[in-house]
């Protein structure tokens, strides 16, 4: 036992089985949000007054949703992590509420209402980069997507949340498809 | 190097046990099945190892079945975490001068 040879061998061993532990998202998470996401910037350029009672439901539904798709992965893939769930949860419940907290500024007036949707782009950026910083390594390039699909929004005047909606959809169905090949069969 | 010796846990010293409980630290439970991917092992082997730390109290198991199968939930006692720290604070003591 006191070989060391052998102890660094053993722990390197540890190591590769630690490193393969985590399971990522199943591809369903990315493919609800892309159909989410492609309906909700669309209605944008055809009935705007739909929007927010849109993600006032679409969001937090497909935010149980999405919690009990994960919960349903983990146990298909013999991993179960109630800490990684719970950190998913104030992830995306924080942006949820920033973005409820940030419909007071509109209400009050402090920030127009048409500059609001762009605001929101912007949030959700930063929040895909940060989930695939933390959470998701997919999910830094969706972010990174958003932030550009802003810019096209600030700068074009017809269809553009429709065709940000479709840029940030093929972008999360792509992840999709990416996390569904590299998916863990177990349990 | 005795000192970092006499702090070894003879259980923790095969490295599909070492590895288990590793593992089972960092995640609130795993199957059988996610083990045995995990450690490359047969299931032979593993059972044996996994049967070994649950007599030992540093694991516990949980039958449960899922789409009609049978699957074995594993989950690190409170026993089983001390003792890894313990083992992996004796280990660092262990290699720690031979890396300087």
């Amino acid at each position: 036992m006191t070989d060391l040879t052998r102890l660094r061998e053993d722990l390197d061993f540890v190591r590769a089985s630690v490193e393969d532990a985590p399971v990522g998202s199943p591809p369903a998470i990315y493919f609800l949000w892309g159909v989410l996401v492609l309906v909700g910037f669309g209605l944008h350029d055809v009935s705007l007054d739909s929007v927010p009672i849109y993600w006032a439901v679409a969001g937090p539904a497909g935010g149980l949703l999405s919690a009990y798709l994960g919960w349903r992965h983990q146990q298909r893939s013999g991993y179960l992590n109630a800490s990684r769930g719970i950190r998913y949860a104030l992830h995306w419940g924080a942006l949820l509420a920033a973005v409820f907290l940030g419909t007071f500024m509109v209400r009050q007036r402090i920030v127009a209402a048409e500059a609001f949707g762009p605001v929101v782009l912007l949030l959700v950026a930063q929040a895909y980069f940060h989930a695939g910083l933390h959470l998701d390594g997919p999910l830094r390039w969706v972010g990174l997507l958003i932030a550009a699909a802003y810019l096209v929004v600030l700068s074009m005047s017809t269809y553009v949340w429709t065709l940000a909606g479709v840029v940030v959809a093929a972008a999360l169905m792509i992840s999709g498809v990416r996390a569904s090949r590299g998916r863990i069969v177990a349990a | 190097m005795s000192a970092g010796l006499a702090g070894l846990d003879s259980l923790l010293e095969h490295r599909s046990r070492l590895a288990t409980c590793v593992l089972l630290s960092r995640a609130d439970q795993l199957s059988f099945s996610r083990l045995r991917q995990l450690l490359g092992e047969s299931d032979g082997n593993l059972g044996a190892q996994l049967r070994k730390l649950e007599d030992a109290g540093l694991i516990s198991v949980r039958k449960a079945y899922q789409d009609r199968r049978p699957v074995s939930w594993y989950r690190l006692t409170a026993a089983g975490r001390r003792a890894l720290v313990a083992h992996l604070e004796a280990l660092t003591r262990l290699i720690a001068p031979a890396g300087r």
